[in-house]
C-alpha cells in the first residue's frame, strides 16, 4: 500500500525531516509511527499527504509514485485517503452532518447518496444524535469522531491519523483508537503517528520508530514484547 | 459541472455571506462608499461636459450668402457645406427671419426703419460636431466662395477657449474616475482579503479533504460577487433617487435657475448598470486574488 524508497527530506532552513528512509506498509495493515516531536513523524505524514516534496527518494501509494503527481491532480490523490489531525480541523460554520457530507460533496455524490452514507458513518462513530450540532457544541472526543467520520465516509483504502489522541483524555483516546481498529478491521490500511506509549503498548500492532529522521526500529505483531523497548529507545534519544 | 454542484456553490456563497455577516457588511460598505465616490465624480463630469456641449451648440457660425444666388445655387451651397467634415447641421435663415430675431433680441427701437431697407443677408447657421474643428470648418467654408459663401461670422477665439476647457474637463474627469476606481479596487480587494485570510484554515481543511481549487474557489468567487452586487446597489439607488432631488433643488435657486443639467434618464442609463457592474467586477477580482494565495497547500 505504502512504500518509501530511500526517502530524505531536508527543509529550507536545513532541518532534517527524514533520512534515507526505506519503509513498506502492506494493504490492510495497522501501523503506528512513533518517536518524539521533531524526529520525523510529521514529515512522514506530510510527505504522504504530499504537503511537502521529498528532497530525494520515491514514495509509492497504492502502486502510484506520488512524487510525480502534478499539482492539479493532487485533490484526486488526496481523495484516496482519509486524514485525521490532532486539532480535528472541522469546518466551524458547518454542522456535524455537513462536515461529513462535505467530503462527499467534493466528489459530486448525489444528495441521495449523501443522505444514505452520512447517517451510517455517524452511527459507526456514535454521533447519530449530534448530526445537527456545530463543532463548538461538541467535546474534543466528539469533534475527533466527526473528523474520523469525515475521513472514512468515502471509504478510502488508506487512513492517516496524525496524533489523533493528542488533545484527548485517556478514556476518549481509547474510544478513538478502538474506532480506528474497527475501521482497520473493515479492510482500511491505517497509519497512526503518535507518541502515546500506553496506547501503542496495549494495542499490539506494528510499530515503526523514528529518531532523527531515521528508522531505528520496525517491530511487527510477532515481536510484540519488544515494542515497549523500541519506544523507549526512540524517545530516550 | 453538475447542476447540483452549481446549486451547492450558490447556497454555500449565500450561507457564507450570512455566517460572516460582520465582514460581509464591512465589505459591502467599502464597495458602496468607493463606488459612490466614483459615481458622483462621473455625474459631475458628465454634467460639466453636457453644459459645455450646450454652450458649443449655441456657438454655430453664420455663413452669409451672396445676394445674387438663385434658390438652386443656395441649395447646392447648402449641400456643399453639409458635406464638410465635422459639420453637424446647416440651417437656412432668411434676411427677414434674421431681422425678426434681431428685433426679439435687441428690441423694436434697434430695428426701426430697417424693414424698408433690410441690410441683413440670407445666411446659413452651421453647427459643428466639435468646436475643436472650428478653424478647419471655417477654412473649408471660405473655400466655397465661388459657390456663393460670401462671408463667415463667428467668434473663433471664444470657440477655441470653450473647446480647450471642454477637453481639460474631459481629461480631468476621466483621470479622476480612473484613479478613484483604482483606489477603490485596492481598498475593496484588501477588505475581501482580510475576510478570506480569516478563513485560511477553512480553505486548508478543504484542500486536505481533497477539494479541487475550483470547488473551493467558486463559493468564494460568488460570495465576492454577491458582496460587490450589494455594494453596487447602494450607490446606484442613492444616485437614482438623489440626482433628481439635487438638480431640482439647485434649479430652485434663482441665481442658478438657468443652469441646465443632464436629463435624469440619461444619467441613470449609465450610472445604474455601471454601479452594479463595477461592484460585481471588484468583488470578483478581490475574491479570486485573495483565495489564490491560500490554495497552495
Amino acid at each position: 500500500m505504502i512504500e518509501f524508497v530511500k526517502v530524505s527530506k531536508i527543509y529550507d532552513n536545513g532541518a532534517r525531516g527524514l533520512c534515507d528512509l526505506d519503509l513498506f506498509i502492506e494493504k490492510g495493515e495497522f501501523v503506528f509511527i512513533v518517536g518524539q516531536s521533531g524526529m520525523g513523524k510529521s514529515s512522514l505524514v506530510r510527505l504522504l499527504l504530499k504537503e511537502v516534496e521529498p528532497s530525494s527518494g520515491k514514495i509509492f501509494v497504492d502502486g502510484q509514485d506520488i512524487t510525480t503527481i502534478k499539482r492539479r491532480h493532487l485533490p484526486y490523490y488526496r481523495r484516496k485517503m482519509g486524514v485525521v489531525f490532532q486539532d480535528f480541523r472541522l469546518l466551524k460554520n458547518k454542522t456535524v452532518f455537513e462536515n461529513v457530507a462535505y467530503a462527499m460533496q467534493i466528489v459530486e455524490a448525489t444528495n441521495r447518496e449523501i443522505r444514505r452514507a452520512v447517517p451510517q458513518v455517524l452511527a459507526l462513530v456514535g454521533l447519530q444524535k449530534k448530526a445537527k450540532a456545530y463543532p463548538n457544541q461538541l467535546s474534543g472526543g466528539e469533534q475527533q469522531r466527526t473528523a474520523l467520520a469525515r475521513a472514512i465516509v468515502n471509504r478510502p483504502p488508506l487512513l492517516i491519523a496524525d496524533e489523533p489522541t493528542g488533545n484527548l483524555d485517556p478514556d476518549t483516546a481509547w474510544e478513538i483508537m478502538t474506532l480506528l481498529e474497527d475501521i482497520n478491521d473493515r479492510g482500511t490500511t491505517v497509519v497512526v503517528a503518535t507518541h502515546a506509549h500506553d496506547i501503542v503498548d496495549d494495542m499490539e500492532k506494528r510499530v515503526i520508530a523514528l529518531r532523527n529522521g531515521e528508522l531505528v526500529n520496525d517491530i511487527g505483531i510477532s515481536n510484540i514484547p519488544e515494542i515497549g523497548g523500541i519506544i523507549s529507545e526512540a524517545e530516550d534519544y | 459541472m453538475k447542476p447540483r454542484t452549481i446549486r451547492y456553490y450558490f447556497v454555500e456563497a449565500i450561507r457564507s455571506v450570512i455566517y460572516n455577516r460582520f465582514m460581509s457588511v464591512a465589505s459591502i460598505f467599502a464597495v458602496a462608499s468607493s463606488i459612490f465616490i466614483v459615481a458622483v465624480f462621473y455625474i459631475i463630469g458628465a454634467n460639466v461636459e453636457y453644459f459645455m456641449n450646450q454652450l458649443e451648440a449655441q456657438m454655430g457660425m453664420a455663413v452669409r450668402i451672396d445676394e445674387n444666388l438663385s434658390e438652386t445655387d443656395q441649395a447646392r451651397l447648402r449641400e456643399r457645406i453639409r458635406e464638410i467634415r465635422h459639420v453637424a447641421s446647416v440651417t437656412f435663415i432668411s434676411r427677414e427671419d434674421a431681422l425678426e430675431n434681431m428685433r426679439k433680441t435687441l428690441g423694436d427701437d434697434a430695428v426701426r426703419g430697417l424693414e424698408l431697407d433690410n441690410p441683413l443677408r440670407d445666411s446659413f447657421i452651421v453647427e459643428l460636431t466639435d468646436l475643436a474643428f472650428h478653424d478647419e470648418v471655417e477654412h473649408a467654408i471660405l473655400n466655397l466662395r465661388q459657390y456663393g459663401a460670401a462671408q463667415v461670422d463667428s467668434d473663433a477665439e471664444f470657440a477655441r477657449t470653450l473647446s480647450a476647457i471642454s477637453t481639460i474637463v474631459y481629461i480631468v474627469t476621466v483621470t479622476l474616475i480612473l484613479i478613484l476606481a483604482g483606489i477603490s479596487t485596492i481598498i475593496i480587494t484588501n477588505t475581501i482579503r482580510i475576510t478570506v485570510n480569516a478563513r485560511k484554515t477553512e480553505i486548508n481543511i478543504m484542500k486536505y479533504v481533497g477539494a479541487t481549487d475550483w470547488f473551493i474557489r467558486w463559493p468564494f468567487v460568488l460570495e465576492g460577487m454577491i458582496i460587490g452586487f450589494l455594494g453596487g446597489a447602494v450607490p446606484a439607488f442613492i444616485c437614482f433617487f438623489g440626482y433628481g432631488y439635487v438638480i431640482g433643488t439647485i434649479n430652485e435657486i434663482p441665481m442658478l435657475a438657468w443652469v441646465s443639467f443632464m436629463p435624469e434618464e440619461h444619467i441613470m442609463r449609465y450610472v445604474f448598470p455601471l454601479s452594479f457592474m463595477l461592484g460585481v467586477l471588484i468583488g470578483l477580482i478581490g475574491s479570486v486574488t485573495s483565495v489564490k494565495k491560500h490554495l497552495k497547500v
